[in-house]
């Protein structure tokens, strides 16, 4: 071969590397400025791989409901069950920590808006909170109860926490909270029936509501602030043990659509009255399109000093069929998901003498 | 000597052709990038979630990508704008085609400081897609945080996420 053609299949060569080389940078671009951390989920014949930066993420799970301790669609309890009068309905509640360290979770039952003891896990103890802990990417079935029920169409809503024990004042944390670290899985039961109750709206003379202007920020969701209708996000306080605090919880509907819900105020995850001088401790809310309210609220400050953490859960559309049929979700105008508002954090500590 | 050169030709058309591709590759950025490497653009990067899920399709050819599904948050700053764009995507894994799924959603709150600036929610079944964007005046000297929840369930497949992305500027 003479020296032109060596030369010729050089260049052609060099040509060919360059080429390669940009491939492979090019497929990389999307991806060089995240630490990959991939994961593989096997459950049966199905497995998924998710990909994050480890570092940003600071919410990652999965939760499910079945009917056996097996994660396949048959097993799947969906939206509805069926069972007859003074019967418990038992089902397992799948929990998958998809992050790359351990988290701790706290899960309790609210069955007809009330939250209430159930039995939970396999040594099959009954209380209002349950604590679990999950390693990086664990993934278990958990057993739970919902205790004998009446006639009549129930819902039951299993909720689960994450960080229920951080209780950092920092204003990062307190508004990483905002409608995160909670999931939930809410269940029709029927039984003996396929009535649904009426739902006993609170009106406005009831709630003692302040309204607010229509270019309020909150759009199908609620705010707690100090003021009525304040627009600025409400963190932390530091309050004195036994003290009355009051609050007001701003409730929304969308600008385009209405909204039903029910609002649970809780201390340290256990439900309290909506007011100290009522013992009402749930109540039910319908806005039209552009309504925007705000609702007075008050609690007693716990006695402990310390931290304690004070939120309010919006569960949509109260006594609705989630389901047209098996596995197949009813079209709900609104977010049909539970959300929690801030979790305050109550710096309880004692005044100086 | 003729075929030589012939071959000689070809070699060189060969190689112009291949640094063509390699040049073309480098500046001819997507919309979006292009628009981030040209403008002067605050905190350009948002963050994303992806999600590969996969089905063990044959025991001996081992499992396939179905669908994947994208959670993402991004807001940033351009001259005296403030843009925010957050979305929940489903794609069918070879196609790219959005693949529809039972329920799909995304729920968005904007912070300025402390005060919640936009708050809205996209939910849609039997779809792809959904997505929540914000734009208003801002100089930029603020901290601005955005907080997206995402839903994805697709029920025949047993399959559902629920991730939360977030992104913000001037930290």
């Amino acid at each position: 071969m003479s020296k032109t053609s060596n030369l010729y299949v050089i260049i052609t060569f060099v040509g060919l590397s360059i080429l390669l080389l940009a491939v492979v940078l090019s497929g990389n671009s999307d991806t060089d400025d995240w630490t990959m951390q991939i994961f593989d989920n096997e459950s049966g014949n199905y497995s998924a791989k998710t990909s994050y930066n480890e570092e940003k993420v600071g919410e990652s799970f999965g939760i499910g409901l079945y009917d056996a301790p097996v994660h396949t669609p048959d097993h799947s309890l969906h939206h509805n069950a069926a069972i007859h009068e003074n019967q418990s309905l038992t089902g397992y509640f799948w929990v998958s920590n998809q992050m790359t360290t351990g988290n701790d979770f706290l899960v309790f039952l609210i069955s007809d808006y009330k939250q209430i003891p159930f039995v939970f896990g396999e040594e099959r103890k009954t209380g209002v909170l349950h604590p679990i802990h999950l390693e990086a990417f664990e993934e278990r079935f958990f057993r739970f109860e919902t205790g004998n029920l009446t006639r009549g169409v129930h819902d039951v809503e299993i909720v689960i926490m994450m960080k229920p024990y951080e209780h950092s004042l920092e204003k990062s944390f307190r508004r990483s909270t905002d409608f995160s670290y909670l999931g939930s899985k809410r269940l029709s039961i029927f039984v003996d029936s396929e009535e649904f109750p009426a739902v006993p709206y609170a009106g406005a003379s009831a709630l003692s509501n302040r309204k607010c202007g229509p270019d309020y920020p909150i759009n199908d969701g609620l705010m707690l602030t100090r003021e009525p209708c304040s627009t600025t996000g409400w963190f932390t306080e530091e309050v004195a043990p036994g003290d009355r605090l009051d609050y007001w919880i701003n409730a929304a509907a969308d600008n385009e659509y209405p909204v039903a819900f029910a609002l649970i105020p809780f201390v340290d995850f256990v439900q309290v009255p909506l007011r100290v001088d009522d013992s009402i401790s749930t109540i039910f809310c319908s806005l039209e399109a552009g309504e925007k309210i705000s609702i007075p609220a008050s609690i007693i400050v716990p006695e402990e000093e310390g931290v304690h953490e004070l939120f309010v859960l919006w569960m949509p559309a109260p006594y609705q069929q989630m389901e047209v049929s098996e596995g197949v979700s009813r079209d709900i105008v609104q977010w049909p998901w539970s959300v929690p508002s801030i979790r305050v954090g109550l710096d309880v500590r004692a005044p100086e003498e | 000597m003729r075929t030589r050169k012939d071959m000689h030709a070809l070699f060189i058309l060969l190689t112009v052709m291949m640094m063509s591709v390699v040049v073309v590759s480098a500046v001819s950025a997507s919309d979006t990038e292009e628009y981030f490497e040209h403008a002067i653009v605050e905190d350009p990067e948002g963050m994303e979630l992806v999600r590969y899920s996969q089905t063990l399709s044959n025991p001996f050819l081992g499992a396939k990508s179905v669908y994947d599904w994208t959670a993402y948050t991004n807001i940033w700053h351009l001259i005296n704008r403030i843009h925010s764009d957050q979305y929940s995507k489903s794609r069918d894994h070879d196609t790219g085609y959005p693949f529809d799924i039972d329920t799909i959603g995304v729920r968005a709150r904007i912070w300025e400081d402390d005060d919640p600036r936009f708050d809205q929610t996209d939910t849609n079944y039997n779809a792809a897609d959904a997505e929540v964007s914000y734009e208003t005046t801002g100089d930029g000297s603020a901290h601005w945080f955005a907080r997206s929840n995402h839903t994805f369930e697709y029920v025949a497949n047993n399959d559902y996420w629920y991730p939360v992305t977030e992104d913000e500027f001037n930290e």
